[in-house]
């Protein structure tokens, strides 16, 4: 989609994934619905999007970690880069998701507090993470987890090995999480809202470590969020989701330069300016429901769920539906409705 | 209603007490019950025509069976290592980690070797002993379970009937003039064995099969459910009667079919808890650690999901016991072995007659066997359960 920084390959390639669950009266809902981003080495991508946008069913998707059923991947390709070779997450069998699974790509998930097995050391369970992908045994093993532990900045690694998940703070517990998740060394990391369940310090403090562990390691991140403050510090690129689709795919900069779909606009609209004090906070919604956001883009008209289609809509043949990714500017994408005028680009 | 009280309701505490107490001693009776009732002396003092000792002998150690000798032999270990932890952490003395390993290593190996089967040692001692030839020491109660007087008059004696060489039977004796406290002891083995290994083994069935059907879901679930609606509709005593007709009358048949038949509600609780766990967040850390399934089935999710099982443990081990003594009281338990039901089926006989003490001891064994085993579990409820009153 973007041109790639290097000519090195993408780590990961999603192409128009499509997951759905089963909904009332035998239908079925997508909660993610032809998305497509990739995520480069070295590189951020931010995921955005209010909560139920698809944005976590999509990484988890990566890693194939739905219940599946109910789940069902209707459509598309998850494309993993292992250095090698290239393996598509979707088709991959159960054994072999396991080598990538930890190994190759790891997840940390919103929740420090209940991610941590209640009944076990942090050592019992870095080790056991540890003991999966590395030949390591006994000592060599606990030397390992003591030295990701001090990668995470927990000072005291060798006690607090010994000590229970209850006996830590949760931002303790997240820096757990991350060392569980980069104790393998892996390529890529898949983080859901690392510090929505943390407080704003604690937040930034996670936020910096893991550009300082992306730095060291080089690893690509996919860092779901849905606070663009953490977007504009962390990111390289964005990816705006709404309603299980991609809304706009931009460069951080581009993005917050000139954002392109009203929806985008909406949200930064909505974000308070301690400059202009007296100003109310515009909504979303308001943005949204103002007919002229959607008339700026010459040529194209800008998606949206409910609104009435274009007349000029080319037939929905395929899967993917009423709506296209359209490159606005180079680089920069927005998500329009299938006219002939989007779809030339 | 909401209460926000801390602790148990107090009232309940001397009956939970007295549950555990009840417990242990079936427990520990059953370990040493060849220690505690049993017809060989003890301590066997040859004497010669003068009277002075010629040598000792130890005949009940001898005459011990090597499983009993082994069990004994673990009970011992356990509590030298128990001594010898408890000084060593007094005196702050490191004890290797091999220690309880070796200990009950020579247990399970050497205790065995201290027997001399097969048991050729009649009864004899008594006799014996009022010639002038011996003179033994008894344990407690000194008679053997299966220990029977030749004469028919011995059977059916009240308790406190006196015996040959001033023994007394304390509880009396039964229809076949054995014993009836010594059978008592001695059926605590059945009772308590069958109670920890068929509810053990019906659980460890119901945890494997429920976890399958709570973590797979799906028609894993729909298949495994079915067999659970299946195995729940079978009427287990007839099953039970069934089997001891077309397969050994061994204790280990009795075993094997009472947890084939009793696992069922071991796995539905175990299928419910793990449904709820399945989705949890640690649960899907470990998947996407790529932690093998085994694992996080049985070490991240069985540990948060074991109280409602174990509780469940504790009311299939009273069924077993009870349907033990219903099977033994049957005349359908292992032949020769010492049972309660067994005991029970002696209150009453072809002549009519009722036997009370035949009728009130071993039937409230069984009972207390039962209703503490019963206490416990919900003992187990109320400190496992926050939710429960």
């Amino acid at each position: 989609m973007t041109t790639p920084p290097t000519s090195t390959p993408p780590l990961l390639t999603i192409d128009d994934l499509a997951v759905s669950f089963p909904a009332k009266g035998g239908t079925r809902a997508f909660a993610v619905n032809g998305v497509s981003l990739t995520v480069h080495a070295g590189k951020t991508l931010a995921v955005v999007g209010e909560s139920g946008s698809g944005k976590s069913v999509t990484a988890m998707s990566v890693l194939r970690l739905l219940q599946s059923p109910p789940a069902r991947y209707e459509r598309g390709r998850i494309l993993l880069n292992t250095g090698d070779s290239t393996v598509d997450a979707l088709t991959l069998p159960e054994r072999e998701l396991r080598t990538i699974r930890g190994g190759h790509a790891a997840m940390i998930f919103q929740e420090p507090m209940t991610s941590l097995n209640p009944v076990y050391t942090i050592g019992d369970q870095i080790i056991e993470a540890i003991t999966l992908h590395q030949r390591l045994t006994g000592s060599a093993a606990r030397a390992a987890a003591a030295a990701a532990l001090t990668e995470v900045g927990i000072t005291n690694p060798a006690e607090r090995l010994r000590a229970y998940p209850h006996e830590f703070s949760g931002g303790m517990r997240q820096r757990v999480m991350i060392a569980m998740a980069l104790a393998c060394k892996p390529r890529l990391l898949l983080a859901d809202e690392p510090t929505t369940a943390l407080d704003v310090t604690i937040q930034s403090q996670i936020l910096e470590l893991l550009r300082d562990l992306q730095k060291r390691s080089g690893m690509g991140m996919m860092l779901i969020t849905h606070a663009l403050g953490i977007v504009a510090e962390n990111a390289d690129t964005v990816c705006v989701m709404y309603a299980g689709r991609v809304v706009e795919y931009a460069s951080v900069l581009d993005l917050f330069d000139r954002p392109l779909h009203p929806y985008t606009r909406g949200l930064m609209r909505s974000i308070p300016n301690p400059g202009a004090r007296s100003r109310r906070l515009t909504t979303v919604a308001e943005v949204i429901d103002d007919p002229k956001q959607f008339e700026r883009l010459p040529g194209v008209r800008p998606w949206w769920p409910g609104h009435p289609a274009p007349k000029d809509l080319e037939p929905t043949d395929e899967p993917t539906g009423e709506c296209v990714l359209h490159e606005a500017e180079p680089n920069h994408w927005v998500t329009c409705w299938r006219t002939p005028a989007a779809m030339s680009t | 209603m909401i209460s926000f009280a801390h602790h148990p309701a107090p009232r309940h505490r001397p009956l939970i007490l007295a549950a555990k107490l009840w417990f242990c001693t079936t427990l520990v009776l059953a370990v040493i019950a060849p220690l505690i009732a049993n017809g060989h002396p003890f301590i066997l003092r040859r004497l010669d025509a003068s009277g002075s000792i010629v040598s000792i002998e130890y005949p009940l150690l001898h005459a011990l069976t090597p499983s009993e000798a082994r069990w004994i032999g673990v009970a011992v270990a356990l509590l030298l290592w128990v001594l010898i932890a408890g000084i060593g952490h007094l005196r702050r003395i490191r004890i290797s980690g091999y220690f309880p390993g070796v200990l009950f290593g020579i247990a399970v190996v050497f205790a065995p070797a201290l027997t001399s089967p097969p048991v050729l040692t009649p009864f004899d001692s008594a006799e014996r002993e009022a010639r002038g030839e011996i003179r033994a020491t008894y344990t407690l109660i000194p008679f053997s379970p299966n220990e029977r007087a030749g004469d028919r008059k011995a059977s059916f004696l009240p308790p406190g009937a006196a015996a040959s060489a001033g023994r007394t039977h304390l509880l009396g004796t039964d229809r076949h003039g054995q014993d009836a406290l010594s059978n008592l002891i001695h059926g605590s083995r059945l009772a308590v064995s069958v109670g920890l290994i068929a509810a053990g083994i019906a659980t460890l069935i119901g945890i494997a099969v429920g976890a399958m059907m709570g973590y797979f879901g799906g028609w894993v679930d729909l298949v495994l459910s079915r067999l659970v609606e299946i195995v729940m509709g079978v009427p287990l005593l007839f099953v039970l009667v069934l089997a001891a007709g077309v397969m050994p009358r061994s204790i280990e048949a009795t075993m094997a079919v009472i947890a084939c038949f009793t696992w069922t509600t071991a796995a539905r609780f175990t299928r419910a808890e793990f449904m709820k766990l399945r989705n949890a967040d640690f649960v899907l850390a470990a998947r996407a650690a790529a932690l093998p399934t085994r694992s996080i089935l049985f070490r991240h999710m069985l540990p948060s999901a074991a109280a409602p099982v174990l509780v469940d443990a504790s009311f299939t081990m009273a069924a077993a016991v009870v349907l033990e003594a219903t099977l033994s009281y049957l005349g359908l338990g292992p032949p020769e072995r010492a049972s309660w039901g067994a005991l029970l089926a002696s209150a009453t006989s072809d002549t009519g007659e009722f036997r009370w003490w035949l009728a009130l001891f071993p039937g409230g064994a069984v009972f207390l066997t039962a209703l503490s085993y019963n206490i416990l579990g919900e003992s187990a409820r109320d400190a496992l359960d926050p939710r429960s009153q």
